[in-house]
């Protein structure tokens, strides 16, 4: 299935510079050439690398070694805020992260407008994305354009 | 829009300084960005304008430690900003030559063809091709070429001489003429020079076209702020001063719409100067924007305004919901068993209309229908929305309705948002240029919740989390939707789930 080894990511943190991702260890590392176009974008959450990014017709999540086609039935994926805890949650298959919320120490926030999530916390835009077959559509045709590594 | 633009004096010149886009709203007739570059230097040797760049500056570019900065730097470093396009700079045109035209011995009012006395560096100063009204009134090209006491007098003309058409008579754009004239009497000389951008026909077919939103809004003595449409707007145009210079705006649109005497007029001219003493002309000129761009929007948001309802007034009371867990106890409640099912099959009957009310096909993943819910629907367990989660009782009339409120003043603000959106569009304006602005204005209004005090936080946090202190940059947008059409949408979606759960959306 790792037919290819390496692809290119926007590295969301602080910016959006490019960096290498290596598919089967989940590992990203900086040193793409600036001007080439990303395949995906990426951030690092809890450690781990979570990637999201198109491959052929597809468009995969990754979260350290372990990644999903979102086009397959079989990928559960859910996300929500615990309020009493200020905790937050995203699940993918068997896989949980539970996180401390984004809003946690900000006093403007406004639970009532969920939108505000993809903005903020990395993981609400992959669930957003999961969410979405047309967006999901648009950014395969725009990111499977780009060269692979 | 008082933290995004800087209006500096200098001699008749008033310079702006704002950041990428801050000035994009501002009629290209009133800017001229090459000189506005020139100037800056000049206007920072004033220590007023230096004072008021640090202010801004601090603001603005909170990681650069402003107590280390002498003046000498923080000029060097706005001439950079400039040259590297982090700042605009734009120079206001003046409104009438440094020395006046001399006055023709006898001249009290000056009719069209008689004061092309050229020479005037205003661009709205013209040929004449700006005639307005159908009934005699004068030409702005004439009118703008005349010191403030010239213009009064050539109202008083208008109105006291013999044989002088009642006020009844004159078409809105001459009454318009006439206040903006009496009302730069009225201000500052040194607000004065920027007052041709209120002259201009496009401005007075602005105000023209407010006038029915003036009419319709909740004008009472205290109850203006009722209105929480225009409210919103207003404060975001520019906080509280702006709420109460919006106020003297629209008092002085109804005053002009029933004017019958030259004294209505004068009113009028008071209330228009006082906004403009507020705010400035500046402040007035993105106020008409502001909520021109919100008359424009598909549901006619200005145009219909409704007067508050007894609901609608209770749904403005309710405070947003805070994000403490005592907080979300307090709107998780047990349900009222007796009353729900009643208000909840209103409730359910209203789902999807009002102003912002749409249908879905089919309920959300995430929902479940439930007879119970206020709305008929209640999150599926263990989903995004679950009461279990600390979340409301969506079987709970009260708690729901808290939600609702916070729900709709979503809806308005993203209504304006795709109203601008279009109205770019329809000017020609490209995709990218759209979502570049929209990601700028969206952070603008993010960082307005804040209180002064925290901003030092959220800027650290920006700047740690999107390597831009204000917020996610366009770039960083961009990765993550691919085009900007994508991001424009992104910015302008609401959630549907929420919506159903909030009787803002209904299920077919």
């Amino acid at each position: 299935m790792n037919d290819v080894k390496e692809v290119l990511v926007a590295d969301l943190d602080g910016g959006a510079s490019v960096a290498v991702l290596d598919v089967e260890s989940g590992i990203a590392h900086a040193g793409a050439v600036g001007g080439e176009t990303p395949n995906g974008n990426m951030r690092v959450v809890l450690g781990n690398t979570v990637a999201l990014y198109a491959e052929g017709e597809h468009l995969f999540l990754q979260i350290g070694g372990r990644r999903w086609d979102l086009a397959d039935p079989a990928t559960v994926i859910s996300y929500g805020h615990d309020l009493n805890r200020k905790t937050t949650t995203l699940q993918v298959g068997d896989l949980r992260l539970e996180y401390p919320a984004w809003w946690r120490d900000d006093p403007a926030y406004d639970p009532f407008i969920p939108e505000l999530d993809e903005d903020e916390d990395y993981l609400a835009y992959v669930y957003s994305v999961a969410q979405q077959p047309a967006l999901q559509e648009n950014l395969i045709k725009v990111w499977s354009a780009a060269a692979t590594a | 829009m008082r933290e995004s633009i800087v209006e500096m004096h200098c001699g008749e010149e008033v310079l702006l300084v704002g950041r990428h886009g801050a000035l994009s709203h501002l009629p290209p007739a009133i800017r001229d960005a090459e000189r506005g570059s020139v100037s800056l230097g000049r206007a920072l040797a004033s220590p007023e304008n230096m004072r008021k760049l640090r202010r801004y500056w601090r603001l603005a570019f909170p990681s650069v430690a402003m107590s280390r900065c002498s003046d000498r730097d923080l000029a060097r470093m706005a001439e950079a900003a400039v040259r590297n396009r982090r700042l605009h700079v734009a120079l206001l045109r003046r409104t009438w030559p440094h020395q006046p035209p001399p006055r023709q011995p006898g001249r009290k009012a000056v009719s069209a063809s008689a004061a092309s006395s050229g020479g005037s560096a205003n661009p709205l100063v013209g040929s004449g091709r700006h005639t307005l009204g159908k009934t005699g009134s004068v030409m702005l090209g004439d009118a703008t070429d005349l010191t403030p006491t010239e213009m009064a007098a050539m109202v008083r003309e208008d109105t006291e001489r013999p044989g002088a058409d009642p006020v009844t008579s004159w078409s809105m754009e001459r009454r318009f003429l006439a206040v903006i004239r009496m009302a730069i009497e009225e201000v500052p000389s040194e607000m004065r020079n920027t007052m041709a951008a209120l002259l201009s026909p496009d401005s007075i077919a602005l105000m023209i076209g407010l006038m029915a939103v003036a009419a319709a809004a909740n004008l009472t003595p205290f109850g203006w702020a009722a209105d929480a449409v225009i409210l919103g707007i207003a404060y975001a145009a520019g906080g509280m001063i702006a709420v109460h210079a919006a106020g003297n705006l629209f008092r002085c649109f109804v005053a002009v719409q029933n004017a019958q005497t030259k004294t209505d007029l004068e009113h009028a001219a008071e209330l228009l100067a006082g906004a403009i003493v507020e705010i400035g002309v500046i402040g007035v000129m993105a106020i008409l924007h502001r909520f021109s761009k919100g008359s424009e929007g598909d549901a006619g948001d200005m145009k219909a305004v409704e007067k508050p309802t007894r609901r609608s007034v209770e749904e403005q009371k309710v405070r947003r919901p805070k994000s403490s867990s005592s907080e979300s106890q307090q709107v998780h409640k047990p349900p009222a068993k007796e009353q729900a099912p009643k208000k909840t099959e209103a409730a359910s009957a209203e789902a999807g209309s009002g102003k912002f009310g749409y249908t879905v096909d089919k309920p959300p993943p995430d929902l479940e229908k439930n007879p119970g819910g206020v709305y008929g629907y209640t999150p599926k367990k263990g989903s995004q929305f679950d009461t279990e989660k600390g979340w409301p009782d969506w079987t709970d009339p009260e708690a729901v309705a808290k939600a609702r409120a916070t729900r709709l003043e979503y809806h308005q603000g993203l209504a304006n948002e795709k109203a601008w959106v279009e109205a770019q569009r329809a000017a020609g304006k490209g995709e990218e240029s759209i979502a570049r602005e929209l990601v700028d204005m969206r952070n603008k209004s993010r960082l307005s919740h804040y209180k002064p005090e925290e901003l030092e936080k959220v800027y650290a946090k920006n700047l740690k989390d999107y390597g831009n202190p204000l917020g996610p940059s366009y770039e960083s947008q961009l990765a993550k939707y691919g085009t900007p059409q994508a991001v424009i949408e992104a910015a302008t979606r609401s959630n549907r789930t929420m919506d159903v759960l909030t009787g803002v959306a209904k299920v077919k």
